[in-house]
C-alpha cells in the first residue's frame, strides 16, 4: 500500500516520465501546435470538428462525444502518433552565416500518445477523460561547429494536456460538451555560450547551456457545439483556452575550456559555471478555435474546416537567471512577435463496407512565425498536407484506424531575421497515426 | 497623327532613358583604386602585415565586388613589429619587425596605396620615403610620383578616398592638442583635401566616382576612452572627502620630464589614454594617500612614483610621450572633428564622390556593436573583437564589418547588387588569412587579475575596473620598452607616435 503522499509522488513520477520517455514532435501544425490528436481526423486532413464521431473528438469537438452515446457502455481510444521530422538550412546568406554555409537538423522521430475514455451516464450525456499533446517542439543541431549553436541546439518544449469532459446531446440538433483541462509542460533548451578570445582573435565556445524546467501545471478548459439540421448536415465549433506556462527550473553553464586558462578564469569570474542556476521563463501555448461544415452523401462524407490559432500570444520568451555567488547571467530575451494564424482543413471519407472506410485529407496551414524569428529554434514555414488512411474492423466492437500525413512545407527564404542568421530553410515532416477503438 | 505618333514615341525613349539612367550610375570596380592611411591600409595591432593587410577594408571591398587583380603592398609575416596579447592584465608582447615586401616590384602603381601615418600633406608632396625605415617608400617605392599622383595615373573607375584623420588623431593620442601647432585650422586642412580631390576627379574624367571617408570622434575610440580619469581600487571609484570620485594628478602643460602648471587633480572630464597604463602601473598620477588608505603593501610597485603627475604632453624630442586630454583639448579635438568633416562632406560631394559617414559607423559600433546569432561584438578594448590592441585600429573582424557596411552603402547609392562578405571566417578564425589570425598565447596571470579582468568581460566597460592597478605592469609596447624581445631598429618609434591612422 502506498501512502497519499507516496502514490501521489509516484503519480507524478510516473506522468513525468511518460511526458519525456515519448516526447512530442516539432511543430506538426504551424507553429508549435499538434494537431494530429487521433487516425481519423487526421487522415480527414483535420478536417473533424463538425463529424468528430470518435473520442478524439475531445480535441477536436467536445459535442462529438455525445454521439451514439449508450448508458452504461463504457468507450475507449488509444493510439499513437509517429513523427519524422526534416529541416534544413539549404544554404546560409551573408554576411552570417555565409553563403557557402547549409546544414541539416539531426534525425529524430517522436511518438507522442493519445488515449481517451468516455462512459455513457445516460443515453444522451457521457463523461469523458482523455489525454493528448497538443502542443510540442523539437529541434536539433547536432553539428559541433553549427553555426547557430549560440541561439539554439536543442529545443524540446512538450505540453501535454488531460481533460475531463462532459458532453450532451440536447436533442436530434444540439450537442455541447466541455470540460476542464490540466496541461503539462516541460522544456529544456541547449546552447553554447560565446566569448571573444582576445588572444586567439576568435570567437570560441566558453560554455554549454543547459537550461530546463521540469512538469509545470496549468489549467485551462475546452469546449465545444455541434449542430445537426438535418441528419446529414453537421457543423462543429470548438475552443481550447490558452495557457501561459511559468517555468521555474534550473540551468547549469558547463564551462567549455577556450584554451587559454586566464580566459577561462575571468569567465568563471563572471558566469556561475557547473552549477545549477534557478532560471524562471514563461512559454505561451495560444487558445485554438475550430469551425467546420461536414455532409454527408450516403457513403461519402465530406468535410471542410477552419482553425483559428491565436499565436499572437507568443511574442516573447524571456530566460531570467537567478544570481548565484553573486555571479549575475544576464536576462536572455527572446523576441518571437507571433501573429495568429489559420489553417484550412478539407477531408473525405468513403464506406467501402461496414467494416472498411477509406478517407483522405488535404491541410494549408499558415504559419504564424514572422520572417524575423524563423531560425534555428524553430524555422517555420507554411505548410501543405496531405492525408490518407483508413479504418477497419477487427472485432465485434473493436475497429484499428491508420493514417498518414505527409507534409511539405514553403522554402523559406529570409534576409532580415532578428539575430542575423540568414538563409533558406527547407522542411517536411511525415506522421503517422495508429489507433484503436472499442467499447466495452 | 503622325505628330502624335512621333510625341509617343519620344516620351517612350525618353522613359527608356529614364530607366536607363540608374544603370549608368552603377560602380565600375573594373579599376578600383584606395588612397589612405593606416586604417585604409589594413593596419592592425600597431602593425602592417600581410594576415591583416588582406583583410584590409578596401581588400574585403575589392574582392566582393570583383575588382581585377587588386593589388596591395603586401608585407610577409612578421610584419612591421606586431603586438600580441601576453595576459589580460593586459601585457602585450611586440614581434621583432622584418620588412619583407611580398610584391615591391610590381611594374605599376598599386591599387591600395594607403599609407600608415600619412596625413593629406604627405598623400600630395611626398614622392619617396623620408627615411630608410619610413613605409611610405614601399608604397611609392621609384615612382617618382606621389600617392595622388599614383593613384590618378591608374585611370580609376572607382576611387576610395581614404580615412586622412591622422591630422587629428596625433594630438589625441599623444595627449597635445594646442590649436594651430599640433592640430591644424580647418581651412589648411579643406585645401589639402581640395587638390586630392580635385586631381583623382580630374583622372576620373572630371565626375568623381567612388565613395570618401568621414573621421571617427577619436575621443571615444578604445586609445583614448578606456581608461576612466577617476583613481580605482578594487574596482571601485574612490571617493574624496567632498563626496566626489577622486581623479588621476598630472600637471597641465608638462610632460614626462617635468614642467606645467603644477600637479593637481585632472578634471573629471579629461581624457587619459591606454598609453597611460604603463605610468600608473608604477604609480604615476596616484596619490600615496590613496595607497595608503587602501592598504597598498610597502612593496606596492606603486609606490615607486606615486603623487607624481602622469605626463600630460608629449615631449617629441625625446619620444616621449603624453596621456592627458584636458577637457579644453577634448572640446578642440572634437570641434576641429567635427570641423574637418564638414569640409569633406562638402568637397568630396561637390566632387561627386559619396561621402560614408564612418564618424556614425564607429559611434555606433562603440554604442551598439553588432549581433551575428548570438555573437555580439563591439568596439570595447579586447573583449569586444572589433578594435585592434592598439586601442585604434580595427581588427580583421572589424575591417570586415566595415566592408560589410560599405558594401550595403555603395550598393544602396550605386544602385549596385555587391554581396555582402561572409563574416563566419573572420569570427572564428580571426582573419581571412591562411591559418587565420596567428595565435599566440601568453604567460600566465594570476587569478586576482583573470578575476578583475572577468569582472567585466562582458561589458564596453571592460578595462575600467583595471585603471587602477595593472599590477603586472603594463604595455611592453607602451612607452616603458620593457619587452621581452629585443626592440627592432626598422621600426625605432615610439607607440604613441606610432598610433597613426
Amino acid at each position: 500500500m502506498l501512502r497519499g503522499s507516496d502514490r501521489s509522488r509516484v503519480g507524478g513520477l510516473a506522468l513525468l516520465l511518460a511526458i519525456s520517455l515519448v516526447a512530442a514532435g516539432p511543430a506538426s501544425a504551424a507553429g508549435f501546435s499538434i494537431f494530429e490528436a487521433g487516425s481519423r481526423s487526421t487522415a480527414m486532413g483535420g478536417a473533424f470538428v463538425a463529424h468528430a464521431d470518435d473520442l478524439s473528438a475531445m480535441f477536436y469537438n467536445p459535442a462529438g462525444v455525445a454521439q451514439g452515446v449508450k448508458k452504461g457502455e463504457l468507450r475507449a481510444m488509444v493510439g499513437v502518433t509517429l513523427i519524422v521530422p526534416k529541416a534544413e538550412l539549404a544554404q546560409g546568406y551573408d554576411p552570417y552565416p555565409g553563403s557557402d554555409y547549409s546544414v541539416k537538423m539531426a534525425d529524430q522521430f517522436f511518438f507522442p500518445p493519445n488515449f481517451y475514455t468516455s462512459y455513457g451516464l445516460s443515453d444522451c450525456v457521457s463523461l469523458s477523460f482523455g489525454t493528448w499533446f497538443p502542443f510540442g517542439l523539437a529541434t536539433k543541431w547536432d553539428e559541433p561547429d553549427f553555426r547557430g549553436r549560440y541561439l539554439s541546439q536543442y529545443v524540446d518544449l512538450k505540453q501535454f494536456a488531460a481533460g475531463l469532459q462532459l458532453a450532451w446531446q440536447i436533442n436530434d440538433v444540439i450537442a455541447v460538451g466541455a470540460g476542464p483541462e490540466m496541461r503539462f509542460s516541460t522544456v529544456k533548451l541547449h546552447r553554447k555560450v560565446p566569448l571573444f578570445n582576445p588572444f586567439t582573435n576568435r570567437v570560441v565556445d566558453a560554455a554549454h547551456a543547459d537550461i530546463r524546467a521540469d512538469l509545470e501545471m496549468d489549467l485551462t478548459f475546452g469546449a465545444g457545439i455541434r449542430l445537426t439540421p438535418t441528419p446529414r448536415l453537421s457543423i462543429g465549433a470548438s475552443y481550447h483556452g490558452a495557457v501561459d506556462a511559468n517555468f521555474e527550473g534550473e540551468s547549469t553553464f558547463y564551462q567549455l575550456s577556450t584554451g587559454n586558462p586566464q580566459l577561462d578564469a575571468a569567465f568563471a569570474a563572471k558566469i556561475p559555471v557547473n552549477t545549477k542556476v534557478p532560471t524562471k521563463t514563461t512559454i505561451q501555448a495560444p487558445a485554438q478555435t475550430q469551425v467546420g461544415v461536414g455532409y454527408d452523401f450516403g457513403k461519402l462524407s465530406l468535410e471542410a474546416a477552419g482553425t483559428f490559432t491565436e499565436w499572437s500570444a507568443f511574442d516573447t520568451t524571456v530566460l531570467e537567471f537567478e544570481a548565484v555567488d553573486g555571479k549575475q547571467v544576464p536576462t536572455s530575451v527572446l523576441p518571437h512577435d507571433w501573429e495568429d494564424a489559420w489553417a484550412f482543413r478539407f477531408g473525405a471519407k468513403w464506406q467501402v463496407s461496414e467494416k472498411f472506410d477509406l478517407m483522405g485529407g488535404f491541410v494549408y496551414d499558415q504559419t504564424p512565425e514572422p520572417d524575423g524569428d524563423v531560425g534555428p529554434l524553430l524555422p517555420d514555414a507554411n505548410r501543405r498536407g496531405y492525408s490518407v488512411g483508413f479504418s477497419w474492423k477487427i472485432g465485434q466492437k473493436t475497429w484499428v484506424d491508420f493514417s498518414n500525413l505527409y507534409l511539405t512545407f514553403s522554402e523559406r527564404s529570409i534576409t532580415t531575421n532578428d539575430d542575423n542568421f540568414n538563409g533558406r530553410w527547407k522542411n517536411f515532416a511525415n506522421l503517422t497515426v495508429l489507433n484503436m477503438r472499442t467499447s466495452f | 497623327m503622325k505628330t502624335t505618333k512621333n510625341a509617343l514615341l519620344l516620351a517612350l525613349a525618353l522613359a527608356l532613358v529614364a530607366t536607363a539612367s540608374p544603370a549608368a550610375a552603377q560602380a565600375d570596380f573594373s579599376k578600383f583604386v584606395a588612397i589612405g592611411a593606416s586604417v585604409d591600409a589594413g593596419f592592425l595591432d600597431n602593425c602592417w602585415v600581410r594576415y591583416g593587410q588582406v583583410d584590409s577594408w578596401n581588400a574585403i571591398l575589392a574582392r566582393q565586388a570583383g575588382a581585377p587583380a587588386f593589388e596591395q603592398p603586401l608585407l610577409d609575416t612578421p610584419g612591421t613589429g606586431c603586438m600580441y596579447l601576453i595576459s589580460l592584465a593586459p601585457q602585450f608582447g611586440t614581434r621583432p619587425a622584418q620588412v619583407k615586401p611580398l610584391n615591391l616590384t610590381l611594374p605599376r602603381p598599386y591599387d591600395n596605396l594607403s599609407i600608415p601615418g600619412y596625413t593629406l600633406q604627405a598623400a600630395l608632396t611626398k614622392k619617396g620615403p623620408s627615411s630608410a625605415s619610413d613605409v611610405a617608400g614601399l608604397v611609392l617605392r621609384t615612382l617618382n610620383a606621389t600617392q595622388v599622383e599614383q593613384a590618378a595615373s591608374l585611370k580609376p573607375t572607382f576611387v576610395s578616398i581614404g580615412l586622412f584623420g591622422n591630422e587629428i588623431l596625433g594630438p589625441a593620442t599623444s595627449g597635445t592638442a594646442v590649436d594651430g601647432v599640433t592640430v591644424m585650422p580647418a581651412a589648411m586642412y579643406a585645401a589639402s583635401y581640395q587638390a586630392v580631390v580635385d586631381t583623382l576627379k580630374a583622372a576620373q574624367g572630371g565626375t568623381g566616382k567612388g565613395v570618401a571617408q568621414l573621421i571617427p570622434d577619436i575621443t571615444t575610440i578604445p586609445f583614448t576612452s578606456t581608461i576612466p580619469p577617476f583613481i580605482t581600487s578594487g574596482g571601485q571609484v574612490v571617493m574624496g572627502p567632498n563626496g566626489q570620485p577622486l581623479t588621476f594628478l598630472s600637471s597641465r602643460g608638462g610632460d614626462a620630464t617635468g614642467g606645467g602648471a603644477g600637479v593637481a587633480p585632472i578634471p573629471a572630464t579629461s581624457l587619459v589614454n591606454i598609453t597611460a597604463s604603463a605610468f600608473l602601473a608604477t604609480g604615476y598620477g596616484i596619490p600615496c594617500a590613496v595607497l595608503d588608505a587602501g592598504g597598498a603593501p610597502a612593496n606596492d610597485p606603486r609606490r615607486t612614483n606615486c603623487n607624481k603627475p602622469l605626463p600630460d604632453n608629449a615631449n617629441a624630442q625625446l619620444g616621449l610621450p603624453g596621456v592627458v586630454l584636458y577637457p579644453e583639448e577634448v572640446a578642440l579635438l572634437k570641434a576641429r572633428g567635427a570641423e574637418f568633416n564638414e569640409q569633406i562632406r562638402a568637397i568630396a560631394t561637390a566632387a561627386g564622390y559619396k561621402v560614408f559617414d564612418t564618424t556614425a559607423f564607429f559611434t555606433d559600433l562603440r554604442t551598439h556593436g553588432r549581433e551575428y546569432a548570438g555573437i555580439t561584438v563591439n568596439a570595447a578594448f579586447l573583449s569586444g573583437g572589433l578594435i585592434s590592441y592598439d586601442g585604434v585600429h580595427p581588427t580583421s573582424l572589424g575591417y570586415a564589418v566595415w566592408a560589410d557596411e560599405m558594401v550595403r552603402f555603395i550598393n544602396a547609392n550605386y544602385g549596385t547588387t555587391i554581396p555582402r562578405p561572409d563574416l563566419s571566417a573572420y569570427l572564428f578564425s580571426g582573419s581571412s588569412a591562411q591559418g587565420g589570425y596567428p595565435v599566440n598565447f601568453g604567460a600566465a596571470l594570476t587569478t586576482e587579475d583573470a578575476i578583475a579582468w572577468g569582472a567585466a568581460i562582458y561589458t564596453p566597460e571592460v578595462m575600467r575596473t583595471l585603471a587602477d592597478t595593472f599590477p603586472v605592469s603594463a604595455r611592453t609596447a607602451a612607452a616603458a620598452p620593457e619587452t621581452e624581445e629585443a626592440p627592432v631598429p626598422a621600426e625605432p618609434r615610439g607607440r604613441s607616435a606610432r598610433i597613426d591612422d
